[in-house]
């Protein structure tokens, strides 16, 4: 039986009222993601200039330093996986867990003990219904993450990684993020944060800029400098990362939502005519109804 | 005159302070260290306190920096530091009640990393604040 026009109607209120919320949301995400790009864009000068100051003590400095390190065999790896605190954002979070399972069977092949670290509600719902146990998790700043979120948890895990392996310490650092391409294209990324490869200065300095490295005067020595500077560059990196994924968050929920709302007035579109033919319908029987009973009582 | 050094200070959220200056004056590890035009090329650590940059025009800015480090490198200084505020911006009362609870929870050992950051942000800021009101009254 087809449904009746008050169904009709009832389910196209329905279906409006969602599409308020999904505009709604989708119009938010557009202006968060401007918001995210821009701070993205204030840290820069900060990323410059501290790449180039490490890169210029790295190569000054002969010593190999605890965190440059490659470790001679490597046993245990530590994964930091970066996703969403909420849903609603098309496959930003399926693509993150997608890429995490894929980098932590490679690890289980190659017979290494991986620790999980997560970053955002959702990966985290994942893996703890799955059984899996985390060495470290921290949400709520999937959206917004601060300086500080980054320094926490930069600070932890470099102290994983300098701690021996007996002691529950860690040979490699994993960083499982979404780069932000463009506002229609993110692609999740896996960086090995440590041991760390200074390689990015090299190529944006320009040669007038390009200091011979032993001008430089270091206080204290330049070991400690080093000492210094190196934990601020991971955190860098791992603010980077958390301010990446979070535009892409935005993009992504900005992309979902707009998709949903067309999706509900394609919906509308098609309830509107169905109704349209129920009232019609019934208009037509009623009128055959009168003409039968006059009909019926001329005759 | 000696050429004005470009000095830059900068955090993660952002530039703090650009401009022109003839004498830089900061907190490093080793002490206080004062930086005039053509100064060697220098890349130093900071500790959390006042910096104080003489413009062009003989203002005094004074800027609160938390820690990071500074380079100088043919007349140009840049500042790099976790967080910085401009020294007219600081509530020196409020740093100083601030201060006195990190004191309190350093004393009881159960201060964690993020509580001694912050000790080293007040620290810088009451150091400059306190500077900007005996230069500036």
């Amino acid at each position: 039986m087809p449904a009746t026009l008050r169904e009709l109607r009832e389910r196209r209120k329905s279906v409006s009222a969602t599409m308020k919320i999904t505009k709604a949301m989708e119009l938010i995400a557009a202006s968060r993601v401007m918001r995210a790009q821009a701070r993205a864009r204030q840290a820069v000068p900060y990323n410059e200039q501290l790449v180039r100051a490490v890169s210029d003590v790295a190569t000054y400095s002969s010593e190999d330093h605890p965190l440059t390190m490659e470790p001679a065999e490597s046993r245990r790896v530590a994964m930091l996986v970066v996703s969403a605190d909420r849903g609603l954002a098309g496959a930003y979070n399926a693509n993150v867990i997608r890429v995490a399972e894929g980098l932590l069977k490679r690890f289980d092949e190659e017979g290494k003990e991986v620790e999980v670290y997560t970053c955002g509600r959702k990966v985290r719902d994942y893996f703890t219904f799955r059984g899996r146990e985390l060495a470290g998790s921290w949400f709520g700043f999937s959206e917004k993450p601060s300086y500080a979120d980054a320094r926490t948890i930069g600070k932890l895990l470099i102290d994983q990684f300098l701690e021996d392996d007996d002691k529950g310490g860690v040979d490699e650092l994993h960083l499982v993020f979404t780069r932000f391409k463009s506002m229609v294209s993110q692609q999740v990324q896996i960086v090995r944060l440590l041991p760390l490869e200074v390689v990015e200065g090299e190529e944006e300095l320009s040669p007038t800029e390009q200091l011979i490295p032993d001008e430089y005067h270091y206080e204290p020595k330049a070991e400690e400098v080093l000492d210094a500077l190196l934990p601020l560059y991971i955190i860098n990196r791992i603010h980077f990362a958390l301010m990446e994924s979070a535009a892409s968050e935005l993009a992504a929920r900005q992309q979902a939502m707009h998709s949903a709302t067309d999706n509900a007035k394609q919906l509308i579109d098609g309830l509107t005519r169905d109704a349209n033919q129920a009232r019609q319908a019934e208009i037509t029987q009623e009128i055959n109804e009168i003409v039968g009973g006059a009909g019926a009582l001329a005759a | 005159m000696a050429t004005p050094m470009q000095v830059e200070v900068v955090s993660p959220e952002g530039q703090i302070w650009e401009g022109q200056s003839v004498g830089v004056s900061v907190r490093n590890v080793e002490g206080s260290l004062g930086i005039l035009s053509d100064h060697e090329p220098l890349l130093t650590i900071l500790a959390p306190g006042a910096a104080e940059i003489i413009t062009l025009d003989g203002r005094r800015e004074v800027i609160a920096v938390s820690g990071g480090f500074m380079t100088v490198n043919e007349n140009v200084v840049t500042i790099l530091t976790d967080s910085a505020e401009m020294g007219h911006e600081i509530s020196l009362e409020e740093a100083r009640r601030e201060l006195a609870q990190l004191e309190e929870l350093r004393g009881e050992g159960d201060n964690d990393d993020e509580d001694e950051h912050r000790y080293n942000q007040v620290l810088s800021q009451i150091r400059a604040a306190e500077k900007y009101h005996e230069l500036h009254g």
